[in-house]
């Protein structure tokens, strides 16, 4: 290498070598450093990549994909995390052997005699942020056992899944639903179906979802056991530890932030096309025989707004500059309930009427629709006076 | 510094500012990438995707044609969008690889030929068969990407051989069906192919169309080189309860949408006593991702009972039916057991007119 000196040679002077030979010397060394640490780096990485491989099993996976109905909590997963309750509690999230919320559906095949009630819709009904028994599905599950003390024996499935819309909701009942025999599927599908149409971009005959190119974490944490666990431990630590609390503020920020426009287009446009998905529901319903309940979508959208609920709001804030003013929030989604309310009345489905029940405070929500642990006993108590008064509930 | 370090130093920095140039020049200059020949759709899998496009050879006759799709993503000539025009009636056809018959040009499949006859009775038909589709995709298709289309009429080829096929692998269940496993993670490629629009450009992994010649011959080979194997009774007619379900739901969509019903029975080329020439041409005896290499009577047993619930189904739900017995047993009618010749869709195709015609003439 270039640099070195011999015990023969007399030091040299530093003044006399060219500048770059020092330099030289200096990035040899570094680079032999460099190339030492790498090598290092990269040993210790192989040997705990074997040793993770040898010692430890794969982390089952947060998500199956269900060739139909996309990306799936993986049946039997459960991890901890942080209620967005005040005070927030640490809770466990179930996720049981058919891929829904709940406790006593424990196998597909129904036992005789057993009435069976499905939770159907988005966040608002799958409530991640609560426990099991402070979600509406999960207090309408306990009551009705409490009442019936196993006779006949209930089983209630709540499967909401966050982001999803009407189109999935029917999916979802066709293809998993009834096959498990339902006896009722209960219906809350109003808000995500009329903030979809909100967007410039809206096409109802194409709901496509090209799919996002892996990034090079997904690569790494498929090709990785290493890796992988570090992720789902990290994964963890951030479900039990992360506040979501501060998602919703960072949201109601960021509507107060920018100011608000008009609409770009009709509110209303997309009524036609729910209408029609609502009749259709119903009839896949009377089609199998099975009781269907709609429900009007509980929210906090009124005329005379406090302040502080204002504040509440995550509103519209859409990829196309939108920013919706709370007077056109509530236009939209107040006719979207009534459409609700209208088609159950033509197609004899059980009303659950939650958006006229559920007082509109921050008591029950959280922000627009999401509710707190009081919301959902309030729609709770609306979903059991409703099928109790249409004599759906099941007979002893 | 050793010389031959600088010079490695120096050829990966070249490398690295040559592939930057390349990349930023496939950005900047290069065409948009092709579009795959798949596309994801929410609620239904995976779909063709639109405008797809590419050269194939007919599996018939070995003659080369184009493969398209339309702005929908269906084989059509007539329906490419989804507004229907005024006094135009729609026909739409639904179901797996042997409604799509993605190995003949358009005009020689039965939906094409429907098409060719009732264009001048302004009539737009569309092909939306996906390959590998069972009913239950099928369904999925016909509630998302078919009715929003407002078919007067939708033609129903339900790909019973899948259902048939998926209900005999270990492990299935008819009440989580199409609950996959995990998907399988991203390969190194995939991940490079998203992120640099020069790969993008350079990988044809997903744009290469299926040569069907080969995957028909490796499954006759894989029939005729192990011994017939049966499945169990109670295995052999286990996916019955679920694709009636699944053709059941179908129906009552299409009645509650008052959308006429035709569904067709499978038309194959099994029977009871085969040609070896007949025998070398068969695919569908050997269960993908089983063991069974099925006996030619146990086959027409099972999908005689899935044929029995089409009819069942139709009759108590309004449907007409038409009997894919319509198609001669022949190697002349059929280029496997199950997917059909030019001449095998044209015999379909008509007896499909003969059922059709008087329901879009009417008023």
């Amino acid at each position: 290498m270039g640099g070195m000196t011999t015990d023969f040679a007399p030091p040299p002077s530093p003044g006399l070598l060219p500048a770059s030979r020092g330099g030289g010397a200096r990035t040899d060394r570094a680079l032999r450093i460099g190339f030492a640490t790498v090598a290092l780096a990269a040993l210790l990485l192989l040997a705990a990549e074997g040793a993770a491989r040898v010692v430890f099993t794969a982390p089952p996976p947060l998500y199956v994909r269900h060739s139909l109905l996309g990306p799936t909590l993986a049946p039997g997963t459960s991890f901890e995390r942080l209620s967005i309750d005040e005070p927030p509690v640490l809770f466990k999230l179930e996720i049981d052997s058919l891929g829904f919320r709940g406790r006593r559906m424990k196998q597909a095949a129904k036992a005789p005699g057993t009435y069976r009630i499905f939770f159907l819709g988005a966040s608002t009904v799958e409530n991640a942020l609560l426990p099991e028994e402070r979600t509406f599905p999960g207090r309408t599950d306990d009551a009705l056992n409490e009442h019936y003390k196993g006779a006949p024996p209930v089983e209630v499935a709540n499967c909401g899944v966050a982001g999803t819309g009407i189109e999935y909701a029917e999916g979802m009942l066709v293809h998993r639903v009834l096959p498990l025999e339902p006896d009722l599927c209960v219906f809350l599908v109003g808000h995500n179906a009329w903030f979809a149409t909100l967007n410039s971009d809206w096409d109802p005959g194409a709901p496509s979802s090209p799919e996002m190119p892996p990034t090079f974490k997904d690569w790494l944490t498929g090709a990785s056991r290493l890796v992988a666990l570090l992720d789902a431990r990290k994964r963890a630590r951030s479900a039990r530890e992360d506040n979501k609390r501060d998602w919703y503020q960072s949201h109601q920020r960021d509507r107060r932030a920018i100011g608000f426009t008009p609409p770009k287009v009709d509110v209303l446009r997309g009524l036609p096309y729910f209408r029609a998905q609502l009749h259709r529901i119903a009839l896949l319903c009377k089609d199998a025989g099975v009781a269907c309940a709609f429900m009007t979508q509980p929210n906090l959208y009124k005329d005379a707004m406090k302040p502080e609920e204002e504040a509440a709001l995550v509103g519209a804030v859409l990829p196309d500059g939108q920013n919706l003013e709370t007077p056109v929030l509530k236009k939209g989604l107040d006719a979207f309930n009534e459409a609700i309310r209208e088609e159950c009345s033509k197609e004899s489905v059980i009303l659950i009427d939650a958006a006229r029940e559920v007082p509109q405070d921050l008591e029950h929500f959280i922000d627009d629709v999401h509710m707190t642990s009081a919301g959902n006993d309030a729609v709770a108590r609306s979903v059991l006076r409703a099928i109790q008064k249409d004599g759906k509930l099941p007979r002893p | 510094m050793n010389r031959r370090v600088k010079l490695a130093l120096v050829f990966v920095g070249v490398v690295v500012a040559v592939l930057a140039l390349a990349e930023v020049g496939a950005r900047v200059f290069g065409p948009l990438p092709p579009p795959p020949n798949w596309e994801s759709h929410l609620l239904v899998g995976f779909v063709r995707a639109p405008n797809y496009r590419t050269n194939k050879v007919a599996i018939d006759t070995g003659e080369p044609f184009v493969y398209e799709t339309n702005a929908l993503g269906l084989r059509s000539t007539t329906l490419n969008a989804v507004p229907k025009p005024a006094g135009k009636k729609r026909i739409v056809f639904v179901g797996g690889s042997t409604t799509e018959n993605g190995d003949l040009p358009h005009e020689h499949t039965f939906p094409g030929i429907v098409e060719a006859k009732l264009k001048d009775r302004g009539v737009e038909v569309a092909n939306a068969g996906v390959p590998g589709a069972t009913t239950s995709v099928a369904l999925a298709q016909l509630v998302h990407r078919v009715l929003p289309l407002q078919p007067d009429v939708v033609v129903c080829l339900d790909p019973v051989v899948n259902d048939f096929h998926e209900s005999l692998t270990s492990g299935w269940d008819p009440l989580l069906q199409h609950m996959a496993a995990a998907p399988s993670p991203p390969s190194f490629m995939d991940w490079l192919t998203g992120a640099s629009r020069l790969l993008t450009l350079l990988d044809t992994r997903h744009r290469e169309p299926v040569n069907a010649k080969e995957v028909f011959a490796r499954r006759s080979r894989e029939h005729l080189k192990n011994p017939p194997s049966d499945p169990p009774d109670d295995l052999l007619l286990r996916g019955v309860p679920r694709f009636e379900l699944a053709q059941r739901v179908m129906l009552e969509v299409l009645r509650d949408e008052k959308i006429v019903a035709l569904v067709v029975t499978e038309p194959i080329l099994v029977k009871p006593v085969m040609t070896k020439e007949e025998d070398e041409k068969v695919t569908s005896a050997a269960v993908p991702r089983t063991d069974f290499n099925l006996r030619p009577e146990t086959e027409l047993r099972a999908l005689a009972a899935y044929d029995e619930v089409t009819r069942r189904n139709a009759e108590k739900l309004g449907a007409y039916v038409v009997e894919g017995s319509v198609v001669p047993k022949d190697l002349a009618h059929f280029v496997d057991d199950v997917h059909l010749s030019t001449k095998g869709n044209e015999a379909l195709a008509e007896a499909i007119l003969a059922k059709v015609v008087p329901l879009v003439s009417k008023d």
